[in-house]
């Protein structure tokens, strides 16, 4: 239950960004749901089960997205073990900490998307893209992901069974 | 925070993951074209991607249309001021046409009565008065003239002078002082024209009703034996001295017998529109030509002939 309202959520995500895009042509302002959401599986998801969980929202990405097969799937994967690995050391807790790791995951998330693009796009297209999307791109994912984690927080313990446990 | 219960299964299946996406990858780039894999994931989220973009579509269509409507408010509210100006000049472009074709009427009538001395004068205002019809005039312009501007003020001028229009009579002189002028219109109450009716040749004097709702001259002195028939042209006679013959005056609108005596009642309007009058010409006197502008024909006495002899 837990992983199908991960790929749920994540899909919404997608189809969220897909419909703000298409209804208001936002472009390098849209929100990167998609991102936020893969951010979020990296502080409450296991290593596996978010690995993997991540994968099948980069495949259905690089669908939406008519990428090559596997970019936005190896993108969602490294930057999960980031967010995974900044999480399992430091406690992003509050609006402060959740807005850096936005920023963090913003940033090297974008970065990252872009040493992937060189694979299969021009350098020079990448590099242009890169300069406009940086700004835009950090200050979405800074502002929405400490907006979206408590709304994906109140989701999973609305409709996720939560083991019970003894309370002292 | 969750943790893995095998130490290795994480990296195993993080290896693994990461193994099939750069596969994936590589697969795709040897592939001609789109890889098969890309293939099947856009056929496969190529119904949930068009509904999607056909509703974020709509809703874009419905937000320009309906929502997004402050540039549609700044924009009606610049084409609304441009309607304005455009409707003040189209307005200003009406006048000037108006006004063309007064004076080019006012000139056809000059070109039609070179017989007479005409001078132009514009009208610049009306009596408000219930019972005198007075036109207020002024003498600056001059369209017969090289000059627009006629200096000769009123010293030509004098009480009395027929003033016309290019419908017919309008009236006379009633005052001259400077370059300011009044006429007594032919509908006042102080009027008197001597007219005669173009078709049954009957005679009578058209005197102003004073109405103020309307303009209109009743016709005195008309003989009961005359046949006057309704919509016949009245014209003046010249036989009062003050105005040439031949000016329409107006038409005849009503006639009755009147139950004794000797004359008939017969109502005139005039042709000329009294109501909107903008320029007029005041006729100076004959100019001793014809009306077509050709020299008068003079009768030749023969040298031999005696003087004073038969004409």
């Amino acid at each position: 239950m837990s992983v199908a309202l991960a790929l749920l959520a994540g899909l919404m995500g997608l189809c969220v960004d897909l419909f703000v895009r298409e209804a208001w042509r936002l472009d390098a302002w849209s929100p990167d749901f998609m991102v936020l959401v893969i951010l979020w599986l990296g502080t409450t998801r296991t290593w596996t089960q978010g690995a993997v969980i991540a994968s099948a929202l980069g495949l259905i990405a690089d669908g939406f997205a008519g990428s090559p097969a596997g970019l936005h799937m190896l993108h969602a994967l490294l930057l999960f073990y980031l967010s995974r690995g900044l999480s399992s050391r430091v406690l992003f807790q509050g609006f402060i900490g959740r807005m850096l790791l936005g920023l963090v995951g913003g940033l090297t998330g974008l970065f990252l998307f872009a040493a992937l693009g060189k694979l299969v796009l021009p350098d020079g297209q990448v590099a242009l893209r890169l300069t406009e999307l940086v700004v835009p791109r950090i200050v979405v994912v800074v502002l929405f992901v400490p907006l979206g984690f408590p709304v994906l927080d109140r989701l999973e313990s609305t409709f996720v069974r939560q083991p019970e446990r003894d309370v002292l | 925070m969750p943790r893995s219960s095998s130490p290795r299964r994480p990296i195993v299946v993080g290896l693994l993951l990461i193994g099939a996406a750069v596969g994936l990858l590589i697969a795709d780039h040897a592939s001609t074209g789109r890889g098969p894999v890309s293939v099947a994931l856009s056929a496969m989220v190529g119904p949930l991607h068009r509904a999607i973009s056909a509703a974020g579509h709509d809703t874009r269509a419905l937000w320009s249309h309906y929502v997004a409507l402050s540039e549609v408010h700044e924009d009606n509210a610049t084409l609304r001021a441009r309607l304005g100006e455009l409707e003040e000049r189209a307005a200003s472009v009406d006048g000037l046409r108006a006004e063309n074709q007064r004076l080019r009427a006012l000139l056809e009538l000059a070109d039609t009565r070179k017989d007479l001395r005409l001078r132009s004068a514009r009208v610049v205002g009306r009596s408000v008065s219930d019972f005198f019809r007075v036109l207020k005039l002024t003498l600056e312009v001059d369209p017969q003239g090289e000059d627009l501007v006629d200096t000769r003020g009123g010293a030509d001028l004098a009480v009395g002078m027929p003033v016309i229009a290019p419908g017919g009579v309008v009236g006379q002189l009633r005052s001259v002082d400077g370059d300011r002028a009044e006429v007594l219109m032919l509908t006042d109450l102080r009027s008197a024209i001597d007219v005669v009716l173009e078709t049954s040749r009957a005679r009578g004097v058209a005197v102003g009703t004073g109405e103020p709702d309307r303009y209109a001259a009743r016709l005195e002195y008309l003989q009961r034996n005359e046949a006057t028939a309704i919509d016949e042209r009245v014209v003046t006679s010249g036989d009062d001295g003050r105005y040439p013959a031949g000016l329409v005056v107006g038409r005849v609108t009503s006639v009755k017998p009147q139950a004794h005596g000797l004359f008939q009642d017969a109502e005139v309007e005039p042709f000329v529109d009294l109501s909107a009058l903008e320029e007029v010409y005041i006729v100076l006197g004959p100019s001793g030509l014809t009306a077509d502008g050709s020299e008068l024909q003079r009768e030749k006495v023969p040298a031999s002939a005696p003087a004073g002899g038969p004409r």
